[in-house]
Order: structure tokens, then C-alpha cells, then sequence
């Protein structure tokens, strides 16, 4: 059996997803890029080169927030939390998501 | 550019080692969070370190794209250049005078002739076909002057040799006991035909 192909993220889809994932409780770097990897079964895959900068690109858009804690085992990470902001972007971005991934459906089915 | 990110940028030039030291223990979180999970998979710890290294990709290009979306770089390579340009000018004042004086000189030259050029040919006299225009005076063997307007009028008001005719006249005046010179534009430009 194959395993099936990683994809590369769309551009701009990254936002998205850190957001979304960070709807929850707030999350190190590295749990979100394993979230997004574990959720989406190893489909997509987060590449570290652009996680970080998109995290602090959100961040001075203000639509997460950082700050200094504990890991899980003990040591000082650098925890991310979605602000009202980012909920708002959030539902925005994933609206605009709905509507593209919709159209593009339709004009695969039936053109 | 919002209050949030303004924050942050001021933070960032101001304290730079806090933000660097800040920015190094996030990726070194990552990394070894990375290693980690490769050693829970069964490799050796050198091993694990290793490949964690690998699927990160360049340490610095990664810090690099942080650092841009600070959006410092252009604040702190320009503060890089001026220092690099007040060294070049201290070890070497001779040349950076003769620099100065050049443009200086340059730029003088340039600023003199332009006023000359614009009075001369972007701002010409103020007269419908300033081409068509004379000037009147009178000479005899012995003096010469120009013609008062009284008598400019006199002349041409039944010439039909001009259209227009435009006269001024330079007025001497007595104030707080100095003389002062100073040019009236007076008053008349109309049609010679009209009846005066």
C-alpha cells in the first residue's frame, strides 16, 4: 500500500489553521503544528520554516497573544491564545474559506 | 500598523537582547521537543537531535522571517550604515570635504542658473506676445531718459501703429530722511484705440 502524498500547504491557508487551532486552550509551536499534522492524519504538514513567522505575524496583528509558560514536561515555552480579535479573523477567514472551497466545488462538478 | 504591533517593535529595538534571547528559546523549544518525540520513536538521542535538525531547516532563515515580521531590519540596517558611513568620514576627512564641496558647489551652480533660466524663460513678462513689446526713450547728442507716461499717452493715444501700451514709472520718495528708490508698475495697459 502507498502512502499517501503530504501536501504543501495553500498559500494564506496557514492563518487559518493556527487559528483555528488555537481556538482551544493555548498552545506551544510545536503542539500546533503536531495538532494540524495529527488532525489532518499526516495530510498536511506544517513546516517549521513558516510556522514561526506566521505566529509572530499574527501576533503583531494582534490576533493571538503570546506568553512565557511551563510545558507539560517542565520546561519554559512560549505559549500562543487566540485574542477577540483573532475570533473575529478567525470566523472571517473561515467564511471566506467556505465560500472558495464551495465554489470550487461546484465548478468541478459540473462544468 | 496597530497599537499591538507598535508594542512589539518598540520592544524589539529597544530591548534586542530579551527579544533575540526570547526568540532563541522558542526554536530551541521546538528542536528539542522535535528530538524528543524522535527518541520516544525508538532512535538514539544524538540521532534524534539530528533529524530534528534536518526537518526544521535553517535555524537563521527562520529567525531571519521572524526578525522581518518585527519589521526592525530596515531600522536597523539603516542605524548600521550611518555608523559605517561616520567611520569612512572620520579616517578619511580630506575626501569626504572635497565630497561635500563638490555637491555643494554643484548644487549652488545648478540652483543660480535655474533662477536665472526661469526669469529669463519659463516666466516671461506678464504681457500678452511679450515679443511684440518696446521700449521707448529719447536721446539727444548730449543725454538720454525715458519718456513719461503722461506723454507716452499724448503720443500714442492716436497712433494706430500699437495695440497696448504699458507704462511705469520710478518714483523717489523722502521718508524718515533717507531717499528711497522704488519702482511703481503704474497703472495703464488698455487698448489705444479706446477713446481716453
Amino acid at each position: 500500500m502507498t502512502k499517501p502524498k503530504r501536501l504543501d500547504l495553500l498559500q494564506g491557508t496557514l492563518d487559518l489553521l493556527i487559528l483555528r487551532t488555537l481556538q482551544g486552550d493555548p498552545m506551544h509551536g510545536w503542539a500546533i503544528s503536531e495538532r494540524i499534522q495529527q488532525i489532518s492524519e499526516d495530510v498536511l504538514q506544517v513546516n517549521q520554516g513558516s510556522l514561526y513567522p506566521a505566529l509572530h505575524r499574527l501576533e503583531h496583528q494582534g490576533w493571538i497573544a503570546a506568553e512565557w509558560g511551563v510545558s507539560e514536561l517542565g520546561r519554559r515555552a512560549r505559549f500562543y491564545q487566540l485574542t477577540s480579535a483573532g475570533k473575529k479573523q478567525l470566523q472571517l477567514e473561515r467564511g471566506n474559506w467556505d465560500r472558495l472551497s464551495s465554489a470550487i466545488g461546484k465548478v468541478l462538478e459540473h462544468a | 500598523m496597530n497599537w499591538n504591533s507598535l508594542k512589539l517593535r518598540i520592544r524589539a529595538v529597544f530591548w534586542k537582547t530579551r527579544a533575540e534571547d526570547d526568540l532563541e528559546d522558542e526554536l530551541q523549544f521546538h528542536l528539542s521537543m522535535e528530538a524528543q518525540k524522535h527518541q520516544a520513536s525508538g532512535l538514539v538521542e544524538a540521532e534524534a537531535a539530528r533529524k530534528a535538525k534536518i526537518s526544521f531547516g535553517g535555524l537563521d532563515q527562520v529567525k531571519e522571517a521572524c526578525r522581518d515580521t518585527r519589521g526592525i531590519s530596515l531600522i536597523e540596517s539603516t542605524l548600521q550604515d550611518l555608523r559605517y558611513a561616520l567611520k569612512r568620514v572620520l579616517r578619511e576627512p580630506w575626501f569626504a570635504i572635497t565630497v561635500v564641496a563638490t555637491i555643494g558647489l554643484g548644487l549652488g551652480l545648478n540652483t543660480a542658473l535655474f533662477t536665472v533660466f526661469n526669469a529669463a524663460v519659463l516666466r516671461p513678462l506678464p504681457v500678452r506676445d511679450p515679443d511684440s513689446l518696446y521700449q521707448f526713450a529719447w536721446y539727444t547728442r548730449s543725454s538720454s531718459g525715458f519718456i513719461s507716461p503722461e506723454n507716452v499717452r499724448q503720443v500714442f493715444n492716436h497712433s494706430e501703429a500699437f495695440l497696448d501700451i504699458l507704462t511705469y514709472e520710478t518714483v523717489f520718495s523722502k521718508s524718515a530722511g533717507q531717499f528711497c528708490r522704488g519702482k511703481v508698475k503704474s497703472s495703464y495697459l488698455g487698448k489705444v484705440e479706446s477713446s481716453y
